[in-house]
């Protein structure tokens, strides 16, 4: 027997592939510590256990359930407008979606996905702290985590999705398809829950309610963008064969290169960081939550722009995000505990919509049957927004409020979230100190 | 009794065939869906029960 090289590299080849995601795993897991850093330290510190709960409970409702479904919907509905053609692909009695000889990805695969899922539903989790009932929030987290977004990436970030061949939509780094609707989300939730309490003065004059922990808000924003670099890798297919070039391609098989999104990665972080700190005057949170809206506002088209692109671009997103934030809170009301809707879905809208001027003409997908363009790019930011982002969490937020089991009652709020905990460990500690007295005397 | 692969003593040409389950109790798949569902659903509704009656409780305190 003849020794067959190509078997070999293709062998080295699908290893390499799976090694690849498996290190965006962990890498991304990063951004959710980050989430969970940031939201405590923003909240107010009679409500970080709360806080913390909510935040970290959504790892096994949304992961078991994109077991369940989610990962099935995502190859269900890829193809043409409700041609649901996946077959069993993602269900979980399907043979690839366990141990199994002949499929060595599925899981390493599915994990990368998964973890998306865990961002969206935690950028959504940070807009609605200290008011939001944890039953409440985790099946909203569900319904972001496991159900729309893997609908939007099915339209709009596949290679097969209508969005993509119909519309020539395009969103490699996922401006509209996890930071846009997820933004969505947020709004709808907040739409119907209200600001929490003391936020807006009888005339309506907005309140800052400032972070409890501004250093450690910060260092979880820090560590976010750590993470993002994962997403950024798992955005991309490692190696591909592009029309006879190997290549790095993005989730639509067109191609890109590391060194391009390394560029405009770093690129949008700084415009972004100096947008956000021109805009707040320095400001920390404002300033880091700029540099995060800037490389969302790039993320789009950053497997294409040139770095300084990608620069100037971050800088107008955040400038846009900024501006809407504060005209919505002061217009209708809508307490964003930390900027979630504004750094997410309104950078995110932003950086789907000056894509499809940016790349005006480009091929959407490798073929050249679609091509990038501002209509197409425009109703995407819409589908992603409002339809698959906004209106679904706020039907669903109007049904637990009809049912009393949205929001935290009133008093609960007032005294605390954590008032149990607190009052216990008060008693705890006074205990111990009445027990060394009594010994000593 | 056996509930799945006996040996990992398998030839060059058998290895290559492998390529099927490597759990136990191949063809449950669908019954445990259904278990892990209702432990979802079942769950979930726990969840929603005790934080309900945990802010009833503290409202009546405060």
């Amino acid at each position: 027997m003849g020794y067959d090289m190509t078997v070999e590299v293709s062998a080295l080849n699908e290893i390499f592939v799976e090694f690849y995601y498996w290190i965006t795993v962990p890498l991304m897991f990063l951004i959710h510590v980050g989430f969970c850093l940031y939201e405590v330290s923003i909240s107010r510190a009679k409500n970080h256990i709360h806080t913390l709960m909510k935040n970290a409970m959504l790892i096994p409702m949304v992961t078991v359930t994109m077991f369940l479904f989610g990962f099935w919907i995502y190859f269900a509905a890829q193809g043409p407008f409700g041609d649901f053609a996946g077959g069993s692909t993602g269900l979980p009695w399907d043979a690839t979606m366990g141990s199994n000889f002949g499929d060595h990805i599925m899981g390493v695969f599915w994990a990368a996905f998964l973890l998306f899922s865990w961002t969206a539903a935690s950028i959504v989790s940070g807009a609605v702290i200290e008011r939001i009932r944890t039953g409440a929030f985790l099946i909203l987290a569900v319904l972001v985590g496991s159900v729309t977004w893997m609908i939007d990436a099915a339209w709009g970030w596949s290679a097969g999705g209508w969005m993509v061949t119909d519309w020539g939509y395009h969103d490699a780094y996922a401006s509209g398809v996890i930071h846009g609707i997820c933004g969505g989300a947020a709004l709808g939730i907040l739409a119907v829950l209200g600001p929490r309490i003391g936020k807006f003065a009888p005339d309506g004059t907005p309140r800052d309610i400032p972070p409890n922990n501004p250093w450690f808000a910060v260092i979880g924003l820090f560590i976010i963008y750590t993470g993002f670099w994962g997403f950024y890798a798992a955005c991309n297919l490692p190696i591909g064969n592009v029309n006879g070039v190997w290549t790095a391609t993005t989730i639509y098989g067109t191609p890109t290169t590391l060194s391009t999104i390394t560029f405009n990665f770093l690129m949008s972080l700084a415009g972004g960081l100096m947008a956000g700190y021109y805009m707040s005057k320095g400001d920390s949170f404002w300033t880091f939550s700029g540099g995060l809206g800037g490389i969302i506002a790039a993320s789009a088209g950053n497997d294409l722009y040139h770095p300084l692109q990608a620069f100037l671009i971050a800088i107008v997103g955040v400038w846009v995000a900024y501006k809407l934030h504060y005209w919505v809170e002061r217009k209708f009301k809508i307490d964003d505990a930390v900027g979630a809707v504004a750094v997410h879905g309104y950078a995110g809208s932003f950086g789907v919509i000056i894509c499809g001027f940016m790349l005006w003409g480009y091929p959407a997908v490798l073929d050249g049957s679609a091509t990038i363009n501002p209509l197409g790019q425009i109703g995407g930011a819409i589908i992603m927004f409002f339809v698959l982002g906004f209106i679904p969490t706020f039907i669903v937020a109007k049904i637990l409020n009809a049912m009393g089991i949205l929001r935290i009652p009133k008093k609960v709020e007032l005294a605390g979230l954590d008032y149990v905990e607190e009052q216990t460990r008060a008693a705890d500690s006074q205990a111990i100190v009445d027990a060394e007295l009594a010994e000593t005397n | 009794m056996s509930t799945g692969i006996e040996s990992w003593h398998v030839s060059a040409e058998s290895f290559k065939e492998m390529s099927g389950a490597m759990g136990p109790f191949v063809g449950t798949e669908v019954i445990m869906t259904v278990v892990v569902v209702a432990v979802w659903i079942v769950w979930q509704i726990w969840q929603i029960k005790a934080e309900n009656a945990g802010y009833d409780e503290l409202e009546a305190k405060l």
